[in-house]
């Protein structure tokens, strides 16, 4: 699903929310004017955007934009001053991130934080386990060997016994993403998956989120500099001091001067 | 056993074929079980008390070793259940089968006393929380002397059997309950959990879990079976008189405490085995007619310095606990490979809390240090 | 009916007391980041390094006083550098440490000197009447000496480079090594200085109740409050903490019972920690 094949599409939803407002229906999440201040400081300013499903979505913005704290107001790890956080057609702002997660919400996070007192596959069981205080310990042949399936799915399945400390980089990263999808997300954020990787790495990555995407699940990635995204997302939204100026596909996004001027400093990626 | 990986279900197939350590602990059950037949009424006494003390320390070890949430009043549950139905029993008859478990219950609601401002407060706060609590509800307890017996006891409280070997074995049988619940607990999804907590709390939120929920889950059952303990050693090692040196003293608190991180934390049967071992040595140094050269003196004059001595050595030469010290000398003269309490190359359970103890007391001085 | 001169005598001249000896807790929180339960232990060799140079060994009080400054600072130097150094990564593990510690001197004195309560001399004789109260000149002396420290003190850190650099460290350890501050030496003076101050505390305390191996426990609990309230690393909040709390607990032991002493305290330890854990003048918490 290239760029240029929904072109027409997207066209008509460029730029703000043209017809004013969105509706919980116009996509599995859909932020309403979401603003957050923290004391005298605006990070996100009237944000407004819908996610549609099962696209790839690039979340776009120079450093210090506001797009992790855009992240966490809409997982709920800080609620919002205000605005509207819908996922999957039920509001859900202000609702603490673990239930959001337990709705289908998964994101990873940007400094990778396995927990290192445990192995791959132990790491993976975790997002398995519900939020019950009382599983019967006869069900861990089972999580383990759903956790195994995970593991092969993100690409660790020869790493299964190792610790996070004799993984290396791009190991790190799919084990975020197996952690997340242990939790079976419907809609997957993550946060600047690209960073310290190597180009054949991006590419194999970039492989296993359109695995992901084909398996149903819609994605929202989060970059800075949008090496290897552009190749990759269906959509982008660009966002500069907390708010959106600019959404369309890649191939708009590049020509976009407010972009280009905003930070890309006239090259392209 | 905090890194046991899946073993399956047929872990309880054979003894024979079970991990070393698992056959150590057996055999260790097994001679606890025929102990009394074979020592003394004194030492079976005595054996009585340390089972109670390992008790205690398996419930310290189930919420302070697991989440991280170290607490340093725990006495003050053990307390809530040995004198709710030593309380009831004195002065209004209430037999131990009904003051028992109402001994239970407001040890778990103690526990949740304690573990709901908990969830507000972190690291090294919860812990001066937790120390501070038993003190207080110490305090009170002297003030009101007349109706709790205040530091001389309380006197009259009715004793199941003075059998020795009777009490042993009741001893005994709460201490199989204990390691039973722990161990169920600590080796399903909810001890996988609690580390996790003790780890990264953040990780469990983005896992989908409540770590409010589990934290207090783990409050309340530490207090539960601990309050259990207590009310139990009200109406048999108490023998009639229960006082506050016994069950609600600071003392009881540290040891606790101590116990655990001695027998290896985070583990359940490291608290069990450093129970036991630490109120037998107290006892032996109790006994000790060694004098110790220079200061003229035997040892069992000076016993609670000398265990204090010890203790502190212990702690510093051998942070890690016996039992996961063992276990690691044990892999490296036998022959089995993974066994080790923490999975290969991870981090130990203390190191991890003792870590995570350390980030959340840095964002409390709001510094930016180390 | 209760003497109101009295209360306010005891009020002044403890809390001033209590003063000392929380400025050397919060200060080894704020600086050194950690919690010193063997902190009271320091009010104990105090009190009895007084007691032992004064009557074993015939010295004068000054002398004794003298020693009363300098024995525990050496002590808390020692237990600094010999165990709490080795760990201080690890702030349960100092805890659990010094705890253990505070249990291990006072079994010592317990050994070699005995539970039972001695008599440490005053360091002047006679009393003065104040509005129509007779009052011991000792308690007159203590009072403006434990003044005259905590002004010290006060000037030392806000005047002296060493002074400032330990208000340096207590706010940004990663700052104050920026600009060459030495850490190891500022704990390590901090814990020296900590322990000067509560020993002669301990001397002040033991010279108008007595020495005894237990006589470092309740200072320290109510040390624990006032650092709380007074907010960690600040010595204006351990002053005003200190007052505040000495109020609270000499009027609950004056009008209620004597049994009650220091209850009201660890109640309100509580009550701040759960609902303004930065007390008085506390930090700011960063989450």
């Amino acid at each position: 699903m290239s760029a240029d094949a929904v072109d027409g599409e997207t066209a008509a939803r460029t730029g703000t929310g043209s017809d004013g407002s969105y509706g919980p229906d116009d996509g599995i999440l859909v932020l309403e004017d979401l603003t957050k201040r923290f004391g005298g400081l605006t990070a996100v300013d009237g944000l407004s955007f819908a996610v549609e499903r099962e696209e790839i979505l690039g979340f776009i913005g120079p450093n210090g934009a506001g797009k992790s704290t855009t992240f966490d107001c809409v997982i709920g790890t800080h609620p919002p001053t205000s605005g509207t956080v819908w996922y999957d057609g039920e509001d859900g702002t202000g609702v603490p991130a673990y239930e959001m997660v337990e709705r289908g919400m998964a994101r990873t996070f940007q400094s990778f934080r396995p927990l290192r007192d445990r192995n791959v596959v132990e790491n993976v069981k975790l997002g398995l386990i519900r939020n019950r205080l009382f599983s019967t310990a006869g069900l861990r042949r089972e999580t383990y060997d759903r956790a195994v399936a995970l593991c092969e799915r993100v690409g660790l399945g020869d790493q299964l016994e190792q610790t996070p400390d004799e993984l290396p980089h791009a190991g790190m990263l799919r084990l975020e993403l197996g952690r997340a999808l242990a939790t079976d997300p419907g809609l997957l954020l993550i946060d600047e998956p690209f960073a310290g990787l190597s180009g054949v790495e991006v590419a194999d990555v970039s492989k296993l989120f359109l695995t992901l995407r084909e398996e149903g699940i819609t994605l929202v990635v989060v970059d800075h500099n949008m090496r290897g995204l552009l190749e990759l997302i269906d959509r982008a939204i660009v966002i500069n001091f907390g708010s959106k100026i600019a959404e369309g596909t890649p191939a708009e996004i590049r020509r976009d001067p407010t972009v280009q001027q905003a930070y890309l400093g006239g090259g392209g990626t | 056993m905090a890194g046991d990986t899946s073993e399956g279900a047929g872990h309880l197939l054979s003894p024979t074929a079970l991990p070393r350590r698992h056959q150590a602990g057996l055999l260790g059950l097994l001679a606890l079980a025929v102990a009394p037949l074979l020592v003394s009424d004194i030492d079976t006494l005595k054996l009585t008390s340390a089972l109670f003390l390992a008790v205690y320390a398996m419930s310290w070890d189930a919420v302070s070793g697991y989440t991280g949430q170290i607490s340093f009043g725990h006495a003050l549950f053990f307390a809530a259940g040995g004198y709710t139905t030593a309380i009831l029993n004195v002065h209004y008859g209430v037999s131990p089968v009904v003051g028992i478990p109402l001994g239970v219950l407001v040890a778990a609601l103690a526990g949740l006393a304690i573990g709901v401002p908990a969830l507000r407060v972190r690291g090294p706060y919860l812990s001066l929380i937790t120390l501070v609590a038993p003190l207080i509800v110490l305090q009170l307890f002297v003030y009101f002397s007349g109706f709790t017996g205040g530091e001389i006891g309380l006197l009259g409280v009715e004793q199941f059997t003075p059998d020795p070997t009777a009490n042993y074995y009741i001893a005994f049988g709460v201490f199989l309950f204990a390691l039973a619940v722990f161990l169920a607990v600590t080796r399903s999804d909810a001890g996988s959990v609690f580390t996790a907590i003790r780890e990264d709390e953040d990780a469990v939120v983005a896992a989908g879990l409540n770590p409010a929920k589990f934290k207090i889950f783990a409050f309340v059952l530490s207090a539960a079976v601990g309050g259990f303990a207590g009310a139990v050693f009200a109406h048999t090692v108490a023998a009639g008189a229960l006082t506050p040196s016994q069950i609600l003293a600071l003392t009881v608190s540290i040891e606790v405490i101590i116990a655990p991180i001695l027998g290896g934390m985070g583990t359940i049967t490291g608290a069990a085995v450093g129970g036991l071992f630490f109120w037998l040595l107290r006892d032996q140094l109790r006994q000790m007619e060694t004098v110790i050269p220079l200061l003229d003196v035997a040892v069992k004059q000076v016993d609670l310095l000398v265990f204090l001595l010890i203790t502190l050595g212990f702690l510093f030469f051998l942070p890690e606990g016996i039992v996961p010290r063992l276990l690691r000398e044990a892999r490296r003269l036998g022959s089995q490979p993974s066994e080790a309490t923490t999975t290969d190359g991870g981090r130990s359970p203390l190191e991890a809390s003792l870590d995570g103890f350390r980030d959340q007391f840095e964002r409390l001085r709001g510094g930016d240090r180390k | 009916m209760v003497n109101l001169v009295n209360i306010a005598v005891n009020w002044l001249l403890l809390s001033a007391l209590y003063a000392l000896v929380a400025i050397g807790f919060t200060l080894i929180f704020g600086v050194g980041g950690v919690l010193n339960l063997a902190h009271g232990a320091n009010i104990t060799i105090g009190a009895y390094t007084a007691y032992l140079l004064t009557t074993s060994l015939g010295a004068s009080v000054w002398v004794g006083a003298l020693g009363a400054l300098v024995v525990p600072g050496l002590f808390s130097l020692a237990l600094y550098q010999g165990l709490v150094s080795k760990v201080e990564e690890h702030p349960i593990t100092v805890m659990i440490l010094t705890l253990v510690t505070a249990l291990v001197v006072e079994q010592v004195f317990v050994v070699g000197v005995g539970t039972t309560p001695r008599t440490v001399s005053s360091l002047l004789r006679g009393s003065v009447t104040i509005a129509g109260t007779s009052v011991r000149t000792n308690r007159l002396l203590v009072f403006v000496l434990s003044w005259v420290l905590i002004g010290a003190l006060f000037a030392y850190i806000t005047r002296t480079r060493q002074g400032k650099a330990i208000l340096a460290t207590s706010m940004s350890e990663k700052g104050a090594a920026i600009v060459g501050i030495d850490d190891g030496r500022i704990f390590t003076l901090t814990w020296l200085i900590a322990g000067m101050l509560a020993g002669i505390a301990g001397l002040f305390l033991a010279s108008f109740t007595s020495a005894q191996p237990f006589i470092g426990r309740s200072p320290l609990l109510l040390s624990f409050s006032i650092v709380v309230l007074g907010g960690i690393g600040s010595i204006r909040g351990s002053v005003i903490g200190a007052y505040l709390v000495g109020l609270l607990d000499v009027v609950t032991v004056s009008m209620i019972s004597t049994r009650l002493s220091g209850l009201l305290p660890l109640v309100v330890l509580v009550v701040v920690l759960i609902v303004r854990p930065e007390g008085l003048f506390g930090r700011e918490l960063v989450e």
